[in-house]
């Protein structure tokens, strides 16, 4: 591997980081909604809504 | 008006979904507001909000239109980490957390971000905080109307004039109905919709586009996309984090959102909320990477988010787009002009100009005010700005009031002197920085003007505040 790639190893962000960026944020929003859900229904049968 | 995105939506089914979702928060406002019967419970909502809706008001706050459609643009511009830029703005929420605590613990009855200012620091700093809270405001106002009319006419061919006047018409309406009441409930709805669009967009687009040819493209086409090292972005993702500190710090629609929840469950709130948004503009940003690979036609970077999903997803990217925009826009317009009515109402209007704290007046008078507010945000959207420069204008002014309000909320030994050279000296180096420099630093050096003008005036300071004297 010449001194080129080495560099563009460190310079370019690779793909799997990419990928992984965009599929943990997904799932990150997806938990989101289910954790409001969950805590909707908690405080709605606790009368903790208001 | 881009010619492509006109056949996206029929303007009579963008209408239709106008219609539909304004008629649902104005019933939704009324049937919540019933509950307003003082005028605390109308600015602050009884003071007892719980953790779900004081989360979900946090996050849909926050989640604005410049969110959904900004991030895209910032993903086009700077890349991968210009999606995490605009990220790094849910450590304002984060952050916030603490300082809510504090801001429950020292003014357990108090209602604006303006108060605290003059309690602590007296007249002088909280004038210029007014100022620079207000600009601030209109700004944000006026750069979301600015969005949903362009984003109105792109997706569905609605004349933007049109667009935004219906869009404020909405809000001012629901707002004026039910007053943090109706904000804080309508705000759970919304938080549910964009979090469910924003996934149903961002899975459908991932399912729907080849990531490793599209990595592969930018790689030949636009390598500084990939860029670990590009300059502007990584400016950017300081300059983005700092923006939001100033902006949740200093804003009263955070400061009336703490007052409003019960105080045990603020800092949790604040905290939730900032996890539940970080992912949101990473999600909502990355589909613009594809706008090259997919030949997408950007004329207006402000708009490639709603154009991408509509070219990858059809008819329906371009309604979930739309509604989730809608929904985006509604969530944060109505805390503004609630915040916004309050902390003219409370500052400017009681204590300036001495008006009547009469309760029925006070509720007319703040009910005026959220109309005026609607009227000036309309006639300035007539301008027909640009999203990025009225954005990151105001960015300087916000980040120079950071130190000022930590110092303030923690150190007895913060002069009120030091806070208005911090706040003057920053707000004019970052906008010299803005013009100069460009708007990537601009937030970034009027931090750092001002924690140095604190940091430096505490040893010199011999007079401790009295916590007590913020029990106003």
């Amino acid at each position: 591997m010449s001194n080129l790639h080495v560099a563009e190893l460190f310079v370019f962000i690779p793909f799997a980081v990419m990928k992984w960026m965009i599929y943990l944020s997904l799932a990150g929003v997806g938990l989101g909604l289910l954790i409001l859900i969950v805590l909707f229904i908690r405080d709605w049968k606790g009368g903790q809504l208001w | 008006m881009s010619d492509g995105a006109i056949t996206l939506l029929d303007p009579r089914l963008g209408w239709a979904l106008l219609c539909l979702f304004g008629l649902l928060w104005v019933f939704l406002g009324w049937y919540w507001g019933r509950r307003a019967s003082s005028v605390d419970d109308f600015l602050l909502a009884g003071r007892k909000v719980g953790l779900a809706l004081g989360t979900a008001t946090a996050m849909a706050t926050w989640v604005t239109s410049n969110t959904v459609m900004l991030a895209p643009v910032f993903a086009l511009e700077k890349g991968l980490w210009g999606m995490v830029a605009y990220s790094t703005a849910s450590f304002g929420l984060f952050l916030f957390a603490p300082l809510s605590r504090r801001i429950r613990t020292l003014m357990p009855e108090g209602h604006t971000s303006g108060d605290f200012m003059r309690l602590r620091y007296g007249k002088w700093a909280w004038y210029l905080f007014l100022v620079i809270s207000m600009v601030y405001s209109v700004a944000w106002l006026v750069s979301m109307g600015t969005a949903g009319g362009k984003l109105m006419e792109t997706l569905a061919g609605i004349p933007y004039f049109h667009g935004v006047t219906a869009i404020l018409l909405v809000c001012v309406i629901y707002t004026l109905f039910g007053g943090m009441y109706a904000v804080i409930g309508t705000d759970f709805i919304q938080s549910a919709i964009i979090l469910a669009g924003v996934l149903l967009v961002g899975s459908l687009v991932v399912i729907r586009t080849d990531l490793r040819a599209l990595y592969d493209t930018m790689a030949v086409e636009q390598p500084s996309l990939i860029n670990a090292l590009m300059p502007v972005a990584l400016l950017s993702l300081f300059n983005n984090m700092f923006f939001g500190f100033g902006e949740v710090f200093h804003n009263n629609v955070w400061w009336s959102r703490a007052h409003a929840m019960r105080a045990e469950v603020a800092p949790r709130a604040f905290f939730l909320s900032g996890l539940l948004w970080f992912p949101i503009p990473i999600a909502a940003g990355f589909i613009a990477l594809s706008a090259t690979s997919l030949g997408v036609n950007v004329i207006d970077p402000n708009t490639v988010g709603p154009l991408v999903a509509g070219q990858v997803l059809g008819k329906l990217g371009a309604v979930l787009v739309f509604v989730v925009v809608f929904c985006s826009l509604a969530s944060s317009i109505d805390s503004l002009l609630a915040a916004t009515s309050d902390l003219l109402l409370q500052d400017l209007g009681k204590k300036i100009l001495g008006i009547s704290s009469e309760p029925s007046r006070f509720r007319l008078y703040s009910k005026f005010i959220i109309i005026l507010l609607g009227f000036l945000t309309w006639v300035l959207c007539a301008l027909e700005m640009d999203l990025l420069q009225i954005l990151f204008l105001s960015g300087p002014l916000v980040a120079s009031a950071i130190w000022p309000i930590i110092a303030g909320l923690y150190w007895n030994r913060a002069h009120w002197l030091a806070a208005v050279l911090a706040m003057l000296l920053g707000s004019a180096l970052g906008l010299w920085a803005y013009f100069q420099i460009g708007w990537y630093t601009a937030s970034l050096i009027s931090a750092v003007v001002s924690m140095a003008v604190i940091f430096v005036s505490v040893p010199f300071c011999r007079q401790t505040f009295d916590w007590k004297k913020l029990h106003e």
